[in-house]
């Protein structure tokens, strides 16, 4: 709380004062006095202010644009924010500087996030600043870090208002390109909304003629056809029906991975938008269904109204905002991103008084627990060796015995070991110390060695342990985990890691994953979601209607050998005459597939320096090279092989990979819609 | 289109004129008493260290202007001028590497009257003093920082990246400063040093002999020895009771308000960590078990 300069004039105080009271300089001591009474003075100002008048910070925020206030944003627009700080009580803080947390995912285009002023009851502090949402999510407003000091600057205290606000951020209007015409030029077409399907129904052009047949309607014979063939002809009208379009979001864990707004469900989602509008841009009717690889979490069913697409993007933003979570976390990376967030915006609940960790704590209770938590290489060498000793010491104990309690050990021992002067103790004091040693002396020996000697020498695992009660007490009263929930964060390793993610998750704070369990295994490769898929295909063919089309938006590059549950899907939705389109999402930065397969691919040249594939001589550039190239590889077999599967059943798969792939995949959609364009 | 943010007033602002004004009129004033006690010329030592260091802006200047009075206490002690004093400091310190002719010591300092005790050219040097420092470190925090300097955002070496604020700068706007700051500077100041002087003057009246006679004889009779404490120490003693007592029920009543205006949160936690630290050697150990056996079977228990 006391800056440097305030510590300085303190000490000048004192040294003034014990000078001039014992070298008789009455000028000194009065002046020391008046420092020592001016630093009092200003320091329980600012205690009382601190413990008192912060309490009454407010903060208010207010988004708008052009037509005024908002509660959802949409990406790729500017919206204005406006934030007043206010003081409710009676008391006033002479100088606060003041800056709103502005949420990841937000770019401030114009103005400024800082302020600063006196902030008295009445005179509020306020902020204007222009923002940007880059990409469909959702943002979290947290609040805004204040800082208060005397005018002189000699003491200084952190806090952080809160004032958490979530919006959506809907994903960005289609360009007009994208967009079909909704007007109708030419009467050959019909009207918007309306497709045509080359099947017998009740439209308006002519499909066919066949042989009359008892009960058609007598307005629909061709009269001078049934002349001209002396048999009664009828005309048959194409159907005149609406397009359903379903979307299929795969939601999975496997595509959350990745930088925000970067992952294959981002972009996804993006594709997803797109499509709806322009479907509901040529009143076709959309519906929604998002899956993970538990089960359908939401599904909208087709429909062409205003409100539905609404709901829909609502429910997109919602599913880009979604984060990858195991149940299996490593805690260590995850505490360190929570406790610099926390310390960031809840640092009242962090505060020693209220939450204090006990300065034994690191070295009575070192956590995690030595056999609960995997440790690392040159931990597990150090506890290695001295259970090594330990045992060793044991171990040679027994011997001892063993070799005193033989008859002839007189044959083992050295005879000069015989002379007077070595006392062998007796057999039995040698066997309880053996035994007092096993049970008592080496458990200590190896708790205290091994877990309390690291916990004092290593400062890095005092301040973990801190940071772990901290959050544990935080989370465990953030989530309600009972009385024993503080203890049970603390030393349960997966437990506190489900919680990190939580409490991550909760503040739209981007984190690394866990991509691997302690057996190695991949942890998001989401394989049954296949299932949930094809069964989500297989009830919306059950509930359809004629000409519906079905969009898979799903990442099946992973799931190669999974596939054929979804391949009977869609052999049934193709056998009811609908039409199926998969749009694969593709990894940011890596080249997107040509249309050549790999095996067609130019001959790798090997690296320059390791031409036998030895890894170890490759530089780490060449390396990171080798491995981009060869995961690049991968994902085009992985495509082209997906491609050539669902070929089989004539359903296109379309890369996801570019800007370019929206309007590829509004073509593919307008083709699949039959008749529209064809005369 | 929205509206573009309005940008702020780039006029000066008189604020920080002010603040200067106020710390040479201070220093000014400082150099008075010791006029008074025959320093002469060397009264304006404080002021002219003051008003370089204010001109230059340097950070140190209010603990220079500290260190130059200490000077001339130490110097009247030695009989030299501060100059001098320097001097001989420099020479002592340079002697196991050059060897110089030691200057010869200087009476100029017969006149000079610091130890003398005048209340009232105190009261006036302690308020001047104080109306100086609290201008410059005011003056400081307009113009330089007010705020400790974070050292990790002092030479940033990449642009501010999208999606996190820039470090807010650690100084005070000039045009929050107001005019009446400095009238209530010097009426704390001339408060502050009145409180100050009258204390010194009721500490001077208390000595050890008198105060201390029942412990004394006390000790006399009961130890058979005599209990020798200075007036200096006794006066000492006596202010860090004061202090002392002071803080502590300061520090209680403040700490008794923060606890009346915790939030649920805060109460819930406080409340939390008690129970923790009441029941933690039974909960680490059913947890510890809990924890282990989730590890080695793999389920919830």
């Amino acid at each position: 709380m006391l800056t440097a300069r305030a510590w300085w004039l303190l000490f000048l105080a004192v040294v003034m004062l014990l000078v001039g009271l014992y070298g008789g300089y009455s000028l000194l001591v009065v002046l020391g006095l008046t420092l020592l009474a001016w630093v009092s003075y200003e320091g329980i100002l600012f205690v009382f202010r601190v413990r008192w008048v912060v309490r009454d910070l407010q903060l208010e925020r207010h988004l708008r644009d052009e037509q005024g206030r908002v509660t959802t944003l949409w990406s790729g627009r500017s919206f204005h924010v406006e934030t007043t700080l206010a003081l409710r009580g009676v008391f006033p803080l002479p100088y606060v500087t003041w800056s709103e947390m502005v949420p990841f995912g937000i770019e401030v285009s114009a103005g400024s996030v800082n302020g600063d002023g006196s902030l008295a009851p009445k005179e509020p502090l306020k902020l204007t600043y222009t923002v940007i949402p880059r990409g469909a999510g959702q943002v979290r407003f947290e609040g805004a870090k204040v800082v208060i000091t005397d005018l002189q600057g000699l003491f200084c205290h952190t806090t952080f208002v809160r004032q958490p606000t979530t919006l959506r951020v809907l994903p960005a209007l289609i360009q007009a390109e994208a967009q079909t015409a909704t007007t109708k030029r030419y009467n050959l077409l019909p009207p918007p909304g309306i497709n045509r399907l080359p099947r017998p129904g009740s439209g308006s052009e002519l499909l066919d003629l066949r042989d009359y047949m008892p009960g058609d309607p007598p307005k629909t014979i061709a009269w001078k056809v049934s002349a001209r063939r002396d048999k009664l002809i009828t005309k048959e009208y194409e159907s005149e029906v609406p397009v359903r379009c379903t979307l299929f979001l795969d939601t999975a864990q496997s595509v959350r991975l990745g930088a925000r707004g970067m992952t294959p469900l981002a972009r996804l989602v993006e594709i997803a938008a797109a499509t709806a509008q322009a479907n509901m841009g040529i009143r076709d009717l959309t519906g929604l269904c998002l899956f993970d690889e538990t089960r359908v979490t939401k599904l909208l069913r087709p429909a062409r109204t205003r409100r539905q697409l609404i709901q829909i993007l609502n429910t997109l933003a919602d599913a880009a905002a979604l984060v990858p979570s195991v149940e299996t976390a490593q805690g260590e990376p995850l505490l360190l991103a929570a406790y610099a967030f926390a310390r960031e915006v809840y640092p009242d609940l962090l505060r020693a008084p209220v939450n204090r960790v006990p300065w034994w704590l690191p070295i009575v209770s070192p956590t995690p627990g030595p056999w609960v938590t995997k440790v690392g290489r040159g931990e597990d060498t150090y506890r290695v060796i001295f259970l090594v000793l330990g045992t060793l010491v044991y171990l040679l104990g027994w011997a001892g015995v063993l070799v005193l309690t033989s008859q002839s050990y007189q044959e083992v021992i050295p005879e000069e070991w015989f002379n007077e002067e070595i006392d062998i103790p007796p057999l039995e004091f040698l066997i309880g110390a053996e035994l007092l040693w096993g049970c008592i002396f080496y458990p200590v020996w190896v708790s205290i060695i091994r877990d309390v000697l690291p916990a004092i020498v290593s400062t890095r695992r005092r301040r973990f342990t801190r940071y772990r009660k901290q959050l544990a007490a935080v989370l465990s009263r953030r989530y309600d985990l009972g009385p024993g929930g503080l203890e049970l964060l603390f030393q349960d390793d997966d437990r506190l890691g489900v919680y990190l993610q939580r409490f991550l998750e909760e503040h739209q704070i981007p984190f690394t994953p866990t991509l691997y369990d302690a057996k190695g295994q991949y942890l998001f490769r989401s394989a049954q979601k296949v299932e949930v898929l094809a069964g989500a295909l297989l009830r919306a063919v059950g509930k359809g209607h004629d000409n519906e089309l079905f969009v898979l938006l799903v990442d099946l590059l992973d799931v190669q050998d999974d596939l054929a549950p979804l391949l009977r899907a869609v052999k049934v939705a193709l056998g009811r005459h609908h039409q199926v389109l998969v749009v694969c999402p593709w990894p940011h930065g890596v080249e997107p597939p040509g249309d050549k397969p790999p095996s067609e691919y130019p001959p790798e040249a090997p690296p320059a320096r390791a031409p036998a594939l030895n890894l170890t001589a490759l530089k780490a550039r060449e390396l990171r090279r080798f491995i981009r190239r060869q995961l690049t590889r991968r994902y085009h077999e992985s495509f082209h092989q997906l491609r050539r599967t669902f070929a089989r059943l004539h359903v296109p798969v379309v890369c996801a990979a570019s800007d370019e792939s929206v309007h590829l995949l509004l073509e593919r959609l307008d083709r699949l819609r039959g008749m529209r364009k064809r005369r | 289109m929205i509206d573009e943010v309005e940008p702020l007033d780039e006029t000066p602002a008189a604020g920080p004129r002010l603040y200067l004004l106020l710390c040479l009129t201070a220093l000014m004033i400082a150099a008075l008493p010791l006029l008074a006690r025959g320093l002469g010329l060397w009264a304006f030592f404080p002021l002219g260290v003051g008003a370089g260091a204010l001109f230059l802006r340097w950070r140190v200047g209010p603990f220079l202007v500290l260190l130059s009075v200490l000077a001339l206490i130490v110097a009247e002690r030695n009989q030299m001028t501060p100059l001098e004093l320097l001097t001989n400091v420099l020479i002592m310190l340079s002697r196991p590497f050059v060897r110089l002719r030691r200057p010869l010591p200087s009476f100029t300092t017969q006149n000079w009257r610091l130890q003398e005790a005048n209340a009232m050219l105190d009261l006036v040097f302690g308020s001047a003093m104080l109306a100086y420092l609290i201008g410059v470190f005011r003056y400081l925090g307009v113009t330089l920082n007010i705020l400790p300097i974070d050292r990790r955002n002092r030479t940033p070496k990449e642009p501010t990246t999208p999606g996190t604020p820039p470090p807010p700068e650690p100084r005070r706007s000039p045009h929050l400063i107001r005019g009446s700051e400095t009238v209530i500077v010097l009426a704390l100041a001339c408060a502050l040093s009145l409180l100050c002087v009258l204390l010194w003057e009721w500490l001077q009246e208390r000595k050890a002999r008198y105060d201390l006679i029942t412990l004394s004889e006390l000790s006399q009779s009961q130890l058979g020895m005599r209990m020798e404490v200075s007036d200096e120490s006794w006066q000492l003693l006596l202010l860090l009771w004061g202090v002392g007592l002071g803080l502590i029920a300061v520090t209680g009543v403040l700490a008794y308000l923060g606890q009346l205006r915790m939030t649920k949160d805060e109460a819930g936690l406080y409340l939390q960590d008690e129970l923790w630290r009441q029941t933690r050697r039974e909960q680490s150990r059913i947890n510890r078990w809990l924890a282990w056996a989730r590890k080695k079977f793999g389920k919830v228990v």
